[in-house]
């Protein structure tokens, strides 16, 4: 339960302070999202017609906007800033785990040894899901070809849930990559090995956590999709805070767990207090 | 003996038939949805057009007309195909970097699904190899990652190659179905058989001399680690027993053609399903034997049995 729920019991005990740094990547993956394609797929989907058409099922299911060129903008920005503000946090996170300190010093040091890994990692991720975006439009549309309506929706649920498990099981292959990098200072290629062999214990489990904030933001966002445009904005961000926050400080207890590394912030300082 | 152990180890490794037949499903699929897009998005507004649609009426019209021998139809039918294509073809002139565009796009899911295909048969080769080495049974999924990155370089250079010598083998196939009978006596139907049977011959002798040249190519680099540049040469240099591994590669080809047309004769094609994969398996058996027997390495056959040893005489007690 641990591998499930630990980070989120680590971000709900420290909020306040691993907030500030997912507030601006939230706002800006949700400004990234696709309003009106979803909304189109969604009213189309529940008003019998799951046949929206390639492009529209690519601009719901993907990262990349291609609506606009605001849009297009955004996207950038999310980029960036996922970047740049998971490199902190996990600065921030790792500095926390190992000595007990939420304290600033020594923070940049950190940030900008990171800061290449978190460039890479965050390019690796938006084109794996990219792909997933574009294998799943592609599959959808070609069973929209098939006249049956009622095994058109069958088909298409099969097709999210398989192609969506896909997508959970490989970036959990990868998922440790990033924090063994960050601590153990080894090369690419050595620290994949090294993450791969310690998340194989417990991919199941990671895959189970992967799956719940998944389906939780899945079922969310196309609630949130039939609402007007700005209350859409506002749950998007909302769920990109909690989701950025989840997947990068899961990744760090996660690792803990895994290479069985004490946590000094689950310990009491030598007053008695909590840090 | 390595035959025989070729398909001892088939045997042995049976479940990755059903893994690779998963693997080729999802990526048949997935291949498949992406080429259909390709299409759909370049040529819709050829096929969405008048002169498609009055193509293809006249097709019909046609085919009506020869069975209702409709003679008014038949007689004015080559002025009209010939007015429908002439509209088709401009219309093709003016879509012409789309059409290109199209075709670009195929050949690349074409490749692209070659490369993934192969990458998979690199991680089926490595299971086997711990099967043989070590005796011990290796993750499908722990051995395609573990080996992606020299799949994929091995795939990118094997790709091209098989695609050149694919090409070169069917053009001389084709030489041999349609110009060798034109040497011969006119025989009848005889001359079609014999043409057919030198044609297949022709095809299942270039396809075993291309697996006896790529033979040690792949074993190479997984079981002796070596890089793609350094598998190329050995498979290359690799002299010793050519004879025999292409007499084996040969009797393999014929066995695969002919369990491949009776399952799928008899089951009416689903027993391909198992068969289609199972031959890709027994290939990669055969290439992991042969290495194994070339270098002289030993490995195990069964539990505590291993091959290359000395026996030991019977006893009497």
């Amino acid at each position: 339960m641990n591998t499930v729920f630990g980070s989120w019991k680590y971000i709900f005990k420290n909020l306040w302070s691993v907030l500030p740094f997912a507030l601006v990547p939230g706002v800006f993956l949700a400004l990234a999202l696709d309003h009106s394609a979803a909304s189109a797929y969604l009213h189309g989907f529940l008003a019998g017609d799951p046949r929206p058409g390639f492009l529209v099922m690519l601009r719901t299911f993907g990262v990349i906007r291609m609506d606009s060129w605001l849009g297009g903008v955004f996207t950038v920005c999310a980029f960036l800033t996922v970047a740049v503000f998971a490199a902190l946090m996990l600065s921030f996170a790792e500095k926390h785990m190992r000595l007990g300190k939420r304290t600033a010093s020594g923070l940049l040091r950190q940030f900008l040894n990171v800061l290449p890994s978190a460039f890479l990692l965050t390019f690796f991720y938006t084109a794996l899901f990219e792909t997933y975006a574009i294998i799943l439009s592609a599959i959808l549309f070609v069973l929209s070809a098939i006249p049956a309506t009622p095994l058109v929706y069958v088909l298409d649920v099969a097709a999210v849930l398989f192609f969506t498990f896909a997508l959970l099981y490989v970036a959990s292959l990868f998922y440790l990559w990033f924090p063994c990098r960050q601590m153990t200072g080894f090369g690419m290629y050595d620290s994949l090995l090294y993450s791969y062999r310690l998340a194989a214990g417990v991919r199941s489990k990671l895959i189970l956590s992967f799956a719940l904030s998944y389906a939780v933001l899945f079922a969310a966002l196309a609630g949130a999709a039939l609402l007007p445009y700005y209350a859409y904005l506002i749950v998007a961000a909302v769920l990109m805070i909690f989701c950025f926050l989840s997947f990068c400080i899961r990744m760090l207890t996660v690792y803990f767990e895994t290479d069985k590394l004490d946590r000094e912030d689950l310990l009491h300082n030598y007053r008695g207090y909590r840090l | 003996m390595r035959f025989k152990r070729s398909v001892n180890l088939t045997a042995d490794c049976f479940s990755s038939v059903f893994k690779l037949l998963l693997y080729r499903i999802v990526t048949g699929v997935i291949f498949f949805s992406l080429t259909y897009v390709i299409l759909h998005l370049g040529l819709s507004e050829i096929t969405g057009s008048a002169q498609f649609h009055a193509l293809t009426s006249l097709v019909g019209e046609f085919f009506r007309a020869l069975t209702t021998g409709d003679v008014d139809v038949l007689s004015a039918f080559q002025e009209t195909a010939h007015a429908a294509l002439l509209d088709m073809g401009e219309l093709l002139g003016e879509h012409i970097a789309s059409i290109a565009w199209s075709i670009v796009g195929v050949c690349a899911m074409y490749l692209l699904s070659r490369f993934f295909n192969g990458v998979a048969q690199f991680a089926v080769l490595d299971t086997m190899n711990d099967r043989l080495g070590s005796y011990a049974r290796t993750r499908f999924s722990s051995a395609f990652f573990r080996n992606v990155g020299k799949g994929a370089l091995y795939q990118v250079v094997y790709v091209p190659l098989a695609f050149v010598y694919d090409v070169l083998s069917l053009s001389a196939c084709w030489f041999f179905f349609f110009f060798i009978p034109s040497l011969l006596p006119s025989w009848g139907a005889l001359t079609v058989v014999f043409s057919l049977s030198l044609t297949l011959t022709a095809l299942v002798c270039f396809q075993a001399l291309k697996l006896t040249f790529i033979s040690a190519w792949m074993p190479a680099m997984i079981v002796a680690g070596k890089s793609m540049a350094a598998g190329l040469k050995e498979t290359a240099h690799c002299g010793r027993s050519f004879g025999r591994r292409f007499a084996g590669y040969l009797v393999a080809a014929y066995c695969i053609v002919v369990v491949n047309v009776c399952f799928g004769l008899f089951t009416v094609g689903s027993g391909l399903l198992i068969t289609v994969p199972l031959s890709f398996v027994f290939l990669l058996a055969m290439q992991l034997i042969n290495y194994y027997e070339t270098t002289g390495r030993k490995y195990f056959v069964g539990y505590n049995r291993i091959a290359g040893e000395k026996e030991e005489p019977d006893s009497l007690e």
